[in-house]
Order: C-alpha cells, then sequence, then structure tokens
C-alpha cells in the first residue's frame, strides 16, 4: 500500500461516504423517481405563481411543513392520496392516468389522423 | 476537516479516491454534491439565481425547467459512470477512476502531483463539475464541485468558493504531513 493511501486512511479513520449507497438507491428507484422530480418542480411552479408558500400548503393540506419540503426536494415516492391532496389544494393537474376510456379515445384519434394525412395525399 | 474514502467495497489499496468533510457539514462533499445535484428545490432556486447566465448566448435561453432537467439528468449519467468506471466496467475507454481528473486549468496538459484538478460528465456541454487535488500516487482527493455556467470561474462566487475549499484541503494536507510522503513513492 503506498506510504499516502496509508495516511489517508489513518486520517480517515474508518469512515466512509454516504454516497456510494444513495447512489445505488437513486439508480434502483430511477423510474418513479423521475416522476417525483416532475412533480415536485410543478409544486414549486403552483407555489409561486399563487404566492403560496411551503408553510401555508402545509396548513391546506394539514400536514407538516417537513413533509411538503421533501416533496419539493423530488425525492419522495408519493401516494396517489398525496398527489391528488396537492392537485386539489393547489388547483392543478400533476398527473393524468390512461383509462380505458381515454385509451381507447387515444387510439381512436391516431387512426383518424392516418386516414387523413392518406386521403390528403391522394387528394394532392 | 476530515478525510474519508468514497467506496467501501474496494480495498484501501485500490481506493484512489476520496473526499472531503468540512467542519459543520452534515456530510462529506461527494455525497452532498449529488444531494443537491438531484434537489429539485435547490436546483430551481439555483438556476433562479443565475438566470442571465441560461440567458447568454452560449445556453441559448435556455429554461429553468429544461436546465433542472439537464442536471438531474448529468447527475444520475455521472453516478453511474463513476460507479461503473470504480467497479471495474470500462466507460469509453477509461477503466480508472483517476483518468477522468484532467488539470483545473485548461493551459496545462499534464497531470502533476498537488494539482488542481476538475472531473466533469461525458455528456454533451455539461454543467457540473468535481474539484480536487492529485497527490503522488495518483490519489484524488475530491475537495468540491459546482453547477458551471459561465467559461471562466472568476466573476461567480460559488466558482470562487470552490476554488478556496481547494486551498483549504491543501494547507490541511501539508499540516497532515501527506505533501512529505510523496519523497517517499516509489515509482
Amino acid at each position: 500500500m503506498s506510504e499516502i493511501r496509508k495516511k489517508l486512511a489513518e486520517l480517515s479513520n474508518g469512515e466512509s461516504s454516504m454516497w456510494a449507497g444513495k447512489a445505488r438507491l437513486r439508480s434502483e428507484n430511477r423510474i418513479w423517481l423521475k416522476k417525483s422530480q416532475a412533480i415536485a418542480f410543478e409544486v414549486l411552479e403552483a407555489l409561486d405563481e399563487k404566492g403560496l408558500t411551503q408553510k401555508k400548503l402545509a396548513a391546506m393540506m394539514k400536514v407538516t411543513p417537513q413533509f411538503i419540503n421533501t416533496i419539493v426536494k423530488g425525492n419522495v415516492n408519493l401516494t396517489l392520496e398525496t398527489i391528488s391532496r396537492l392537485e386539489k389544494a393547489l388547483g392543478i393537474q400533476l398527473i393524468s392516468i390512461v383509462t380505458f376510456e381515454t385509451g381507447i379515445a387515444k387510439r381512436t384519434q391516431k387512426v383518424s389522423a392516418k386516414l387523413k394525412k392518406s386521403s390528403d395525399r391522394k387528394a394532392a | 476537516m476530515k478525510i474519508v474514502r468514497i467506496f467501501t467495497d474496494i480495498k484501501i489499496d485500490d481506493c484512489y479516491i476520496w473526499s472531503v468533510i468540512y467542519d459543520n457539514e452534515y456530510t462529506d462533499e461527494f455525497n452532498r454534491l449529488f444531494d443537491l445535484w438531484t434537489n429539485v428545490e435547490y436546483l430551481r432556486a439555483f438556476f433562479t439565481e443565475h438566470i442571465k447566465d441560461l440567458q447568454a448566448d452560449f445556453w441559448n435561453n435556455l429554461s429553468i425547467r429544461s436546465a433542472v432537467l439537464k442536471t438531474i439528468r448529468e447527475a444520475e449519467d455521472f453516478e453511474d459512470m463513476i460507479t461503473d468506471i470504480e467497479h471495474g466496467l470500462p466507460w469509453k475507454g477509461i477503466s480508472s477512476i483517476k483518468q477522468i481528473f484532467r488539470p483545473l486549468d485548461n493551459r496545462e496538459y499534464l497531470d502533476k502531483t498537488y494539482q488542481k484538478q476538475k472531473a466533469r460528465p461525458q455528456n454533451n456541454l455539461p454543467f457540473l463539475r468535481l474539484y480536487g487535488i492529485r497527490l503522488a500516487d495518483d490519489s484524488i482527493i475530491v475537495t468540491g464541485g459546482a453547477i458551471k455556467l459561465t467559461e471562466k470561474m472568476d466573476g461567480r462566487k460559488h466558482l470562487m468558493a470552490e476554488l478556496r475549499k481547494i486551498e483549504r484541503v491543501k494547507s490541511y494536507l501539508n499540516e497532515n504531513e501527506i505533501i512529505y510522503l510523496e519523497d517517499l513513492i516509489t515509482i
């Protein structure tokens, strides 16, 4: 072992960074973290637009300011209930769910668009 | 001030990257930076404060929303890269973590002992920077990092603060006689 590394090991006194474990968690949970981050941004935008503080939002939702603070950091696995309550308190839509009805509507729209393109090409 | 190793699942002898815990900080710099770079509230506030830099020609009037998203994605890629390299998975020809660091001053081409160093993700035009000091055995001590929106460091308080951190760590290494150990290194 190099003398420098020996000395660094002594100075560190066996202590190590918390980073590796957190990086692994971030990597494993990336799929929902992306959504949490997007929601955090929208909540912050809405707070600014409405002139609300995090404390005021917490009071409206009957939760602690600390809870709102974790939400706006964008690293919380939010429940549907919390998301719905945020939407109601802020008067915004944070997520939209593809339901059976909207799924059919979307497919119908796509087919109509294709047909229109094809008939436009024929007309031209 | 304290020094900590960043990776615990490799032998000390293979440990080339270390981090610093400054007094009154809750964690070491490496951990603190990636916490910040994935914190939406912090990023939004940062880019709001530095909106004039985003509006400059170089960034083509990038929106705060886009800047926040870009930073988070870069941090993810940076973490993946560092983790893979340190666990022996080559990343675009890079096989060791010390290879991602290079001289902080763009006018210097060769790595030197006790030199100020920087590292950045491999993304196109990255925001993120890690800063550190290269030691005689090629170990890197990460002294800090930043979101860099301007070509030069001077003129931006948060970037100048990083340069001061490097000097503080140099003093610490000097006080703890690490700088003198380079005389014992057999190359």
